[in-house]
């Protein structure tokens, strides 16, 4: 527990089936979130709808009103020239009948999803009430080093939450690069975002010199940094899943997590390994860390946009190299 | 070795790389189809360390490990398989390519007496043998060749690169050395120079000009940290051993590619149309 922060360290209660206890917080019924820590298999849409069946029932067994996935889960990752093959209709078809299947249960799927022309979106898509209620497309596509998806993708061009009746809560969708903006999160944040859902298939990469504290892949500290920056910083809670297994000799790294308002680690998943992992929020923790550290009152959204406005404009002036 | 702090050289964990790679070589030889892999032991660093990852990966019952001996493979090279091959706990098979070799000079004339040659042949004849191990044993040819070897270009085309997997091929020599001493090889296996042995008295660095240190400081700093090469000789890197380095890496770039495809059409195959290697599973 963080000094200062005592007051908040209930709501707590990380399930993890892999064997820790629930402890649900008192007085508020306890919102239980879940996460499929998942290996897709690679181009085979029939064989993941199967699975993500199967998972979404291990969710429902466990008692999750919100069950998410990873980037890409209904394809895997480098699907390449694949993409238009396995692009899916954002409305009806196999994305309907899931959400069908996932009765009451929220759940957030990543797909790709057909663009109006032109190649497809790499998607969050979340499912709730037995229909596709939000789509969000991967706005920042990673295209250098290792990646390529500006190749085989269109970008996404808007950040929007999602009111959920369902949930009681307005989610925010952001697939993987898009979490290494700071930015994203910001602009779904000021759009009122109280948990951020975040999709990753994060390629493991920069493997530990071996040094204390210096343990597996830099890539996953990094988003473990990411996660609990946004949950403290803007007072929301975090689920974000991340795929494991491996592709085309990349490893996937899983290390999932499930962090409160204060940016507490309420569950996380294990390295490497499938994992349901499943976790009890209690909402009120947005409004007991929102009040304790007011940022997202005291944030300065006009000076902010002033500011943003100011660089533009400066930046259009520059001479050109 | 020349001096210089040891953030300019590779380090990466050996129990880190010994967790991820036996996960990842044991992932990605199963989703081939297959349980078992198979791999050539010349009694030398690299392959020893990829066939006690392979042992761990796939459980040493499901590891074939062969050792291919021509004449002239020098005699401790035998004695080191055999080392390598209980530390592994693996049976080790040893096919004599000796006859194979000689019938293959006698049929292209000259090749026995050009050294080069000669070991590009020994070095085909142990890719037919381990090809046909696969097909034999159910098993997939797994590789051995270090991250070093291949920048350098310092292998065989169609010889020891013909493999299906490198679990190796993200690590430099040094990281695989301290990879092969975290794992348990041998001593004497991780302290020799290395050799292809494809003629006596042959050894990597000789042949090279440079050291493996020298060599794995330069290729991390050039690509792994995006120095440029003129920035390394400026930063006190001898120039002699920054552009030899630097001309085998870029002069050897073909031995990393399939045959190039010469277009005509508007979607070339690995061109305009590329696909996922592990598609459909």
């Amino acid at each position: 527990m963080r000094a200062g922060w005592s007051i908040l360290g209930w709501g707590e209660g990380a399930v993890n089936l892999r064997g820790a206890g629930a402890a649900a917080a008192p007085g508020e019924r306890p919102l239980r979130v879940a996460i499929a820590q998942m290996h897709p298999r690679l181009g085979d849409l029939e064989a993941n709808l199967a699975l993500h069946r199967e998972w979404i029932g291990r969710a429902r067994e466990a008692g999750a009103a919100l069950l998410v996935f990873p980037e890409l889960s209904l394809t895997g990752y480098a699907v390449r020239d694949l993409a238009p093959s396995l692009a899916l209709p954002a409305k009806g078809g196999p994305l309907l009948a899931l959400a069908r299947s996932a009765g009451e249960m929220a759940v957030a799927v990543g797909a790709v999803v057909e663009a109006r022309t032109g190649p497809p979106a790499n998607a969050g898509v979340l499912l709730e009430r037995g229909r596709v209620a939000f789509v969000h497309r991967k706005a920042y596509l990673p295209n250098h080093g290792m990646f390529e998806e500006a190749r085989y993708f269109s970008p996404g061009d808007r950040f929007r939450v999602h009111r959920s009746k369902a949930l009681g809560l307005s989610l925010g969708l952001l697939v993987c690069r898009d979490l290494w903006h700071l930015s994203s999160a910001v602009a779904l944040s000021w759009r009122g975002m109280d948990l951020l859902v975040g999709l990753s298939a994060s390629p493991g990469r920069d493997l530990s010199e071996g040094r204390p504290g210096d343990d597996g892949f830099g890539s996953l500290r990094v988003l473990r940094l990411l996660d609990e920056t946004y949950a403290r910083c803007l007072g929301v809670f975090v689920v974000h899943a991340n795929r494991v297994g491996t592709e085309e000799g990349v490893t996937f790294a899983g290390g999932s997590e499930v962090r409160d308002p204060t940016g507490r680690l309420v569950a996380s998943g294990p390295d490497g390994e499938e994992a349901l992992v499943v976790a009890d929020l209690d909402p009120d923790l947005l409004r007991r860390a929102r009040t304790a550290l007011p940022l997202e009152r005291d944030e300065r959204r006009d000076l902010v946009a002033r500011e943003v406005r100011d660089a533009l404009r400066e930046r259009g002036r520059r001479p050109a190299d | 070795m020349l001096s210089a702090s040891a953030a300019d050289a590779p380090r990466t964990d050996p129990r880190a790389a010994e967790e991820v790679l036996t996960r990842a070589l044991r992932d990605e030889v199963r989703r081939t189809g297959f349980e078992r892999g198979v791999i050539g032991l010349s009694g030398g660093l690299d392959s020893a360390a990829a066939l006690l990852l392979a042992a761990r990966a796939l459980g040493p019952e499901r590891v074939v490990a062969a050792a291919l001996p021509v004449e002239g493979s020098p005699p401790e090279a035998r004695a080191h398989a055999e080392e390598v091959a209980r530390a592994a706990g693996v049976r080790l098979r040893v096919l004599d390519l000796g006859p194979v070799l000689t019938s293959l000079e006698a049929a292209l004339p000259g090749s026995g007496a050009d050294r080069v040659r000669r070991g590009n042949l020994a070095a085909r004849a142990r890719m037919i043998a381990l090809y046909d191990l696969s097909a034999a044993e159910r098993a997939l040819v797994v590789g051995t060749s270090d991250k070093t070897e291949i920048l350098l270009g310092y292998t065989t085309l169609w010889g020891d690169m013909a493999a299906a997997i490198l679990p190796l091929g993200d690590l430099y020599k040094t990281e695989v050395r301290a990879l092969a001493r975290h794992l348990g090889v041998p001593a004497a296996v991780v302290d020799k120079p290395p050799s292809p042995d494809l003629w006596a008295g042959q050894t990597a660095e000789g042949e090279l000009g440079f050291t493996y240190a020298d060599a794995d400081r330069v290729l991390y700093q050039w690509i792994d940290l995006g120095r440029r090469p003129v920035d390394l000789i400026a930063g006190g890197l001898p120039e002699g051993l920054v552009r030899a380095v630097e001309r085998r890496v870029v002069g050897s770039s073909y031995k990393r590619r399939m045959p190039l495809v010469l277009k005509v059409s508007s979607r070339t195959v690995s061109m305009e149309f590329r696909l996922p290697r592990d598609a459909g599973t």
